[in-house]
């Protein structure tokens, strides 16, 4: 009996030949697709002046508003809005009314009330008002998750009446701020409550803001349609939907920038800067951030701990080639550890250090370490600026006869050694940081206070008279008129922390986005207040 | 022995290997340094939430415990929740497995006829051009990383010759345009059954270059594989008594030699397809397609170890069953071989 049929042989020949088809079909199709697109490919339709295509990295944690603390911030930016913003340094006020029209502090900083904007709706119809302003920062509170930290100083908050609220603080605090802060500040319908986590994780939202989630897959599509009942105006350029896309590699963000398949691409590659400005249908656009380098210094252990070594070392940082290097110059050098242009170093006038390897080899043989010692460095995997300007501190280390060992490993695991047992850290420890709202004193209070156990303080670092001078500093900030004391407390806490060197204040880093020419950023559409954020009203069709 | 009793022998024998797999995997991960509270609650966190999320975790218990509790729920089909996206890991491995099998079935039917045809071709002109030639695409296709044979198709083919899109399953405007109606979870697939013609053929373009890519490790493989079993065969007398009795060449080919060549060829073809499994991590990554292999890649970087055990599960189930079939399909097409 035949096994091999001529049955099985047409079988074959017939799958061959659809398979041929299909790619044939596929290739010809592409081959006499749309080329009107502003990029050099052939293969995508126009863009559409209804829906702005975006490409993120960014994956959602979580949809809870209470809890959300991390890169979904990108998104939740443009469902809810807090009670006001904080403007663009630069900016003739400070801040601006969002869901608050006005506010005031008491003189004595214990008070402040916020003077509701009427005529708002959650996306689920429930009037915006006084009450749902005290059930959005009474559960952010109760649940403790997030941001949440961030509203510790408010002991109650009061219903005046439907369209004002009080907030009592336990102690004084610049609460606008925090009112404005970039997560935690949110403002969401009280209906959702009693909702479980869940509940919010499969995708739901029910924010104010001018934008309301259609569709959630996760780690691949989000898609927002316009709210039309929006408090604010609607014009005609501006996009009805957006689509984002969630792609993972800068390269693949590039190349879907270049074919027009996407309008904006939310990760650059630094290298790749030059050739995407050479090309004549993209904007790239370095704008400032909040963004910040450092590098701490385990000053619990030898021979860190002694002061002299710490400034040597901070001498024998190759300050300009970092930039040059791992920023791809898109950054300056830091001056402290709080961005220069974010209050309190709004002028920039922190000391810092310059590469001196002749100086740190001096500082270093007088500390009684004239041959050097040898240090483990470690830095965050995913971070490509890291990656670029780890090998820099290594080689200039070694020339003031420091030996570093640079161990490359994934932020969590980073981090997990840096909080674990004292003798399995680091000396070295990498850190991009970005304050959680807009004002340095998060970056202070964050890295260098007292912890009983790690978790930001990573240079291990504890001095009293720190401190005390931040807590006042802080305190004072609270009321416009202790604002020029602050300053000056703020500025010798920043000094102390230049001088003292816990850490090597590397640089502050540009952020770097780029888009097609057939889309207009608006002023504020970036925002160093608002990492990460794109405000997609403020991105209109030419 | 019955074909019933080796399948029920043989899955015996799976869950062992799974129980193993599962167990290595977990202490792996759990004691890798990485602290998956805070994996569970993101970027800034405080101290006082990961210790909140480490007790609402049962991370605080001893890794026995835990390991204990891993396993009951296991068997009973939980697989934990995702620390990343707060949804039962298996949940969001059928989410993204339809689309990294429409990317592997296609690689490997691609790769399987180019792989036979060619293999065949090239044992029956041992030593001229085209063995030679073939002999460079086929070690070329092993040998190649997958993800730099991805970045050379993307370049080649979107940036130089503007054929084919860079990355993603579809094109955004398309797929506003033309939505699918999810049916299997494969967009070619749906698109086809629902009758979606222009997403139809967006979804083509957009897989051609992933399937390329995934593709060319199975073709080079299941060539050699080919081309030493036909030759083999074809080294017989029961071949070379055909051929003295005048049967034509193709009929010799592939009618009397390849069916006899096929055996080794089907082995490889089954444990292709499980390699491919995790084949397209990269590939998926860098083609931006939202499948297991990114879902994978993106826990392990996150360290989110719930979805990494899951996806190892899930790697060496697909293993073993794809091992059980392909052994059934020998003993079927080949009556000398006795399951046993």
């Amino acid at each position: 009996m035949e096994r091999w049929s001529s049955r099985p042989k047409r079988v074959a020949t017939a799958i061959v030949s659809v398979v041929a088809v299909a790619l044939l079909a596929g290739v010809l199709s592409a081959g006499c697709g749309s080329s009107s697109s502003s990029s050099s490919s052939s293969s995508s339709p126009a863009a559409s002046a209804d829906i702005l295509r975006l490409a993120y990295t960014s994956t959602v944690t979580t949809w809870d508003p209470s809890a959300s603390f991390s890169t979904e911030v990108v998104y939740m930016a443009n469902l809810y809005e807090p009670l006001i913003y904080a403007n663009a340094p630069g900016s003739a006020e400070p801040f601006s009314p969002a869901l608050a029209t006005s506010w005031e502090v008491a003189k004595n900083g214990l008070s402040w009330t916020f003077h509701l904007r009427q005529g708002v709706t959650f996306h689920d119809g429930t009037p915006f008002d006084a009450a749902a302003v005290k059930y959005s920062i009474d559960r952010t509170q109760k649940l403790n998750l997030g941001a949440a930290y961030l509203w510790a100083p408010v002991k109650s908050v009061q219903v005046v009446d439907p369209y004002t609220v009080t907030m009592h603080l336990s102690y004084p605090v610049a609460l606008d701020r925090i009112a404005a802060a970039s997560s935690g500040s949110w403002m969401f319908s009280p209906a959702t409550s009693g909702n479980s986590s869940k509940w919010w994780d499969a995708g739901h939202e029910d924010g104010t803001g001018p934008w309301i989630l259609q569709s959630y897959k996760p780690n691949q599509e989000l898609v927002f349609v316009r709210n039309d009942k929006w408090w604010g105006t609607w014009s005609n350029n501006q996009y009805k939907k957006i689509v984002v896309e969630i792609v993972a590699e800068a390269g693949t963000q590039q190349q879907e920038l270049e074919a027009g398949q996407i309008d904006y691409a939310g990760l650059v590659a630094r290298d790749q800067v030059s050739a995407l400005q050479s090309n004549p249908s993209i904007d790239v656009v370095k704008a400032q951030s909040w963004n910040s380098y450092l590098m701490f210094f385990n000053t619990q252990r030898k021979p860190l701990d002694n002061l002299k070594v710490r400034q040597a070392l901070s001498y024998a940082v190759p300050y300009q080639d970092i930039i040059t290097v791992g920023a791809n110059g898109l950054a300056t050098q830091s001056k402290g550890p709080v961005p220069v242009g974010l209050w309190p170093n709004t002028q920039g006038n922190v000391p810092q250090y310059s590469t001196d390897t002749a100086k740190a080899k001096q500082m270093l043989a007088a500390a009684g370490y004239p041959n050097g010692f040898t240090l483990n460095l470690t830095y965050t995997a995913e971070n490509p600026l890291e990656d670029a300007f780890a090998p820099l501190i290594k080689e200039s280390f070694a020339k003031v006869g420091v030996t570093v060992n640079v161990q490359k490993l994934l932020w969590n695991q980073q981090w997990a050694k840096a909080k674990g047992p004292a003798a399995h850290r680091q000396d070295l420890f990498c850190l991009l940081w970005w304050p959680s709202l807009p004002d340095g004193y998060d970056n202070m209070n964050s890295m260098f206070r007292p912890e009983t156990t790690p978790a930001w303080n990573l240079a291990y670092w504890y001095d009293s008279d720190f401190d005390k001078l931040l807590t006042q500093a802080y305190k004072l900030s609270a009321v416009p008129a202790g604002l020029e004391a602050s300053q000056q407390k703020y500025n010798q806490a920043q000094a102390m922390l230049v001088d003292q060197a816990p850490a090597a204040y590397l640089f502050d880093a540009q952020t770097v986005i780029a888009h097609l020419k057939t889309i207009t950023l608006g002023s504020g559409a970036i925002n160093p207040n608002y990492p990460q954020v794109l405000f997609w009203t403020l991105v209109t069709a030419k | 022995m019955t074909i019933w009793s080796y399948i029920v022998r043989r899955i015996s024998l799976a869950v062992l290997v799974l129980l193993g797999v599962a167990t290595i995997t977990f202490l792996m991960v759990r004691l890798s340094p990485s602290d998956p509270a805070a994996v569970y609650v993101g970027a800034n966190a405080r101290p006082a939430q990961i210790a909140q999320a480490r007790q609402l975790l049962g991370l605080d218990r001893p890794l026995y415990v835990q390991y204990g509790i891993y396993m009951k729920n296991l068997v009973k089909g939980d697989w934990g929740e995702s620390l990343r996206t707060k949804r039962p890991v298996l949940q969001d491995i059928m989410h993204f497995l339809p689309m990294s099998l429409e990317l592997i079935i296609s690689a490997l039917i691609v790769a399987t006829i180019l792989g036979i045809i060619l293999g065949v071709a090239t044992a029956h002109r041992k030593g001229k051009w085209i063995d030679h030639v073939m002999r460079i695409f086929s070690t070329g296709g092993v040998s190649i990383p997958a993800f730099w044979l991805a970045l050379m198709l993307q370049i080649v083919f979107f940036r130089m010759l503007h054929l084919l899109p860079v990355a993603g399953p579809s094109d955004i405007l398309v797929a506003q345009a033309h939505p699918i109606t999810s049916v299997t979870g494969m967009p070619v697939i749906d698109a086809l059954v629902t009758g979606n013609w222009p997403a139809f053929t967006d979804s083509v373009r957009h897989l051609i270059l992933p399937m390329l890519c995934l593709a060319a490790y199975p073709m080079g493989v299941i060539m050699r594989m080919t081309r030493s079993s036909m030759l083999e065969a074809m080294g017989n007398d029961y071949i070379r008594m055909a051929r003295a009795m005048g049967v034509p060449p193709r009929t010799l080919l592939y009618k009397d030699a390849l069916k006899n060549a096929f055996g080794p060829v089907l082995t490889v073809i089954g444990l292709t397809f499980a390699y491919s499994l995790t084949g397209t991590f990269f590939v998926e990554l860098i083609f931006a397609w939202p499948g297991l292999g990114q879902y994978a890649t993106t826990s392990i970087l996150s360290t989110d170890y719930p979805a990494i055990m899951g996806v190892t599960i899930m790697v060496a189930t697909a293993y073993v069953l794809v091992n059980l079939a392909v052994d059934l399909a020998q003993a079927l097409l080949d009556p000398r071989i006795a399951l046993s």
